[in-house]
Parts: C-alpha cells; structure tokens; sequence
C-alpha cells in the first residue's frame, strides 16, 4: 500500500469501526444467524444487540426477518453483499494499521508503549 | 466485553483477534460432518456383502436406494442442528456436490471394464469428499479424500478376488472410522 492510498485509519467505516458490529458481521461471513445466536456468541444484552442490529440493518449492512415456529417468532439475520464487502475492508484496514504500527517499532527499535491514537 | 472503538494499534490488534476467534467459532459449530461420515463409512461397509456375493449391478441399485436415503438423512441431521443452534447456512454447493458424486458413482463403472468396473465409482466418491474439503477448509478431508483414491488402486494392484468388495470394506472402514474420530473431537 503506498502513501497515495493514504493511512489505513482513514479507510475505517464509522458504522463498523466498533468491536460488537464486526463480530456481528464476523458470525453472519459465515452464515445467517438468529437473534439469540448472536446474543450468546458476543456475549450481548438484548437491548444492546438491538441498537447494534439497528445501525448495520439502516446502513445496508444486513437484513432481519421474523419467523415463526409454532407461536413462538424467531428473528433471523442475514449479512448483505455491502456488509461482507464494509468487512472485509475494515479487517484489510484493521490489519494493515497492525502491521504498519509492528514495522514501524521494528525499524525504529523503540518498545511497543506508544500507543498512539488511530481512530476512534 | 468491550464496545469501544478500537483506538490504537494495540486495540485494532485485539479487536482482529475477537473478530477472527467469534468467526471461526460459528464456522466451526457449522463443520459436524462427522455424521455423513459415519452415515455414508456404514453405507459403504453394508454394501460390501452386496458386492462380494452379486457383483455387477446389485450394487448400482442399493446406492440407487441407499445414497439418496443417506443423503435425506444428513439432510434433515444438519437442519436440525442448524435451527437448534441458531444458524442457517445455504447447503447449495454441498447437494450438488453429492448429486454429482453420485451420478459420478454411476457413469464411471458404466464406461470402465473388468475390474476397474468394480472399483470405479470410488474415485468419483473421493472427488466428491474433496470438494467437501474444499467447502469446508478441512485438510484432514482432503487427506481421507486422496486415501480413498488410492484404495483402489491397490487392491486392484493386488490382484485380490473381489475388488469391488475388498475396497468397499477398506474405504467404508476408513470413512466411518474418520467420522466416529471427528465426533469424538467435535
């Protein structure tokens, strides 16, 4: 990635720069989950699973649906082709800060408690 | 857990890592293809005694009964796991794969002769657990794949009576024996 490409922070997408969206989109790469699903594997409350799903699902991210087995509704969510790509080019841009931050020590030869602030 | 950003590199690091750890997990819990192994080994095994005592097309129409059968009830196995998980995952490329290894199953001992009649439909078998590989990234699948190729090859080098039967036994073993491993990883 040359300079022209600019810093990999500036490549970072607002609505999936955050840890619980992309592992919502992590969990959805791999196949439609359900709203408890999704609960359980993050480690989420309802209510906060909801706002998340809220946010992804008005930016194209996603998609939900409702089904029903017997009377008890179930709520399905599926990752959209924006979805998959906005992920995709998080991870390639989350990886790439990694690596250049990892370079930059090395050929500097300082210890690793700059910590200087990307995004966010 | 946390629900910041991930504001340095230090976190983007930790957050690469939940992301990939929270993935892998849901494609793990969707891999269980121990029960087509063991399904599909004891299919294999059970047609052995149809091969040793009527060789030739007794054993078209038990796969003609039997892989359809085994293949509706893997089927209806990973729905239910799928919706007692909370998962849904398009099994498209996996039913084609089975369609085409079992039409493989039956073309290639229509166009062979002799002994490589008895023996043919497994390289189409072992075609199609590549492709299961493939689907799955699972290189422990490929590697029963390439074994079952190379089954046989030496039982027909060999030169033992009943190859049809021979193979049947040793790919059904190998197969079965490969699901009830993974099922017991799982």
């Amino acid at each position: 990635m040359s300079d022209a490409d600019g810093h990999p922070a500036q490549r970072l997408d607002d609505v999936v720069h955050q840890r619980v969206r992309l592992g919502i989109l992590a969990v959805l790469e791999q196949a439609d989950a359900d709203f408890t699903y999704l609960r359980n594997a993050l480690g989420l409350t309802d209510g906060n699973l909801s706002r998340h799903l809220g946010v992804l699902e008005e930016a194209g991210y996603l998609v939900t649906s409702k089904t029903f087995e017997g009377r008890k509704p179930r709520t399905w969510v599926r990752s959209t082709r924006l979805g998959q790509d906005a992920l995709a080019t998080e991870m390639a841009a989350l990886r790439e800060l990694v690596t250049r931050y990892e370079s930059n020590l090395a050929s500097a030869g300082d210890g690793p408690d700059q910590n200087p602030r990307v995004a966010g | 857990m946390s629900n910041t950003h991930a504001s340095s590199p230090q976190e983007a690091a930790d957050v690469l890592r939940h992301v990939e750890s929270v993935g892998r997990h849901t494609s793990q819990l969707l891999r269980a293809f121990w029960f087509p192994l063991v399904v599909f080994g004891a299919l294999t095994l059970a047609s052995a005694p149809v091969q040793w005592w009527w060789p030739g097309g007794a054993v078209g129409a038990f796969w003609a009964i039997g892989g359809p059968l085994g293949g509706a009830l893997v089927g209806w196995y990973y729905r239910n796991r799928e919706r007692r998980l909370g998962l849904h995952h398009s099994a498209t490329a996996y039913v084609l794969t089975a369609v085409g290894m079992l039409a493989g199953a039956f073309l290639l001992p229509a166009v062979t002769s002799g002994d490589l009649r008895e023996v043919a439909s497994v390289f189409a078998v072992a075609a199609g657990y590549l492709v299961f590989a493939w689907l799955d990234r699972s290189p422990g699948l490929a590697a029963l794949a390439v074994s079952l190729a190379v089954v046989p090859v030496v039982v027909l080098m060999s030169g033992v009576a009943h190859p049809g039967a021979v193979t049947a036994v040793v790919t059904g073993t190998a197969i079965l024996a490969s699901g009830l491993v993974y099922r017991r990883n799982s």
